[in-house]
């Protein structure tokens, strides 16, 4: 088969930029645990109340200003078991989980994003390195009260 | 498709009783193959960038 010499480059640069972007997407997912955010664990979505760690919603401190929120998301709220406040720096491990049905969890301008699916535990870590109150809201329409589905965290400098 | 099965034709004739096939131009083609290779690169490494920067 006869191919030009610029079908070649370009069958090459094409080829190589797919290799790149794979190659880096996996480094990512094997080597620095950018994982999708779920830990792997299953509870039953109808005991969620008798369930540790959401029959004790809340923020605990786990370390050097090292935070576990657990949070139980239902319609049309998130029960955070009182006030996110945390100090600036502080690195959260979000654990959330629904009672009823899917939810989103999103925080604007950062990276925490998950789907909160009934059963299953989803878990993110989040470094707020910036002081101001953020926002956690739904972003999975879940019912009549979807929109006014949400938190705010505090992050005092 | 002709413009290979002259080529291979001209291979394979005697020289002197074929007159060589021009090469096709491409290079219009090359620059915008190449012109739309750049902008999804710096669209993927752009977004990648911003994904990364909000840690």
């Amino acid at each position: 088969m006869h191919l030009h010499k610029f079908e070649k480059l370009w069958l090459i640069v094409g080829s190589g930029a797919l290799v790149v972007f794979l190659l880096i997407i996996g480094i990512n997912a094997f080597a620095m645990g950018h994982t999708p955010p779920s830990d792997n664990s299953t509870l039953d979505p109808k005991q969620v109340d008798q369930t540790a760690p959401f029959d004790q919603p809340g923020l605990k401190k786990i370390g050097e200003n090292e935070y576990e929120a657990v949070i139980v998301a239902q319609a049309f709220t998130f029960n955070t078991g009182g006030d996110l406040k945390i100090p600036k720096g502080a690195k959260v491990h979000f654990k959330v989980t629904s009672k009823d049905v899917v939810h989103g969890f999103q925080i604007p301008k950062t990276n925490v994003n998950m789907m909160i699916t009934p059963g299953h535990v989803n878990t993110l870590t989040h470094t707020f390195n910036e002081a101001g109150n953020y926002l956690i809201l739904c972003n999975e329409y879940c019912g009549v009260g979807h929109q006014a589905m949400g938190v705010t965290i505090e992050v005092t400098p | 498709m002709s413009v290979i099965e002259k080529k291979q034709s001209a291979n394979t004739a005697p020289k002197h009783k074929v007159k060589k096939e021009e090469e096709v131009k491409l290079n219009g083609t090359l620059v915008s193959v190449m012109l739309l290779g750049l902008f999804i690169v710096l669209s993927w490494g752009g977004i990648y960038l911003w994904y990364l920067s909000r840690f």
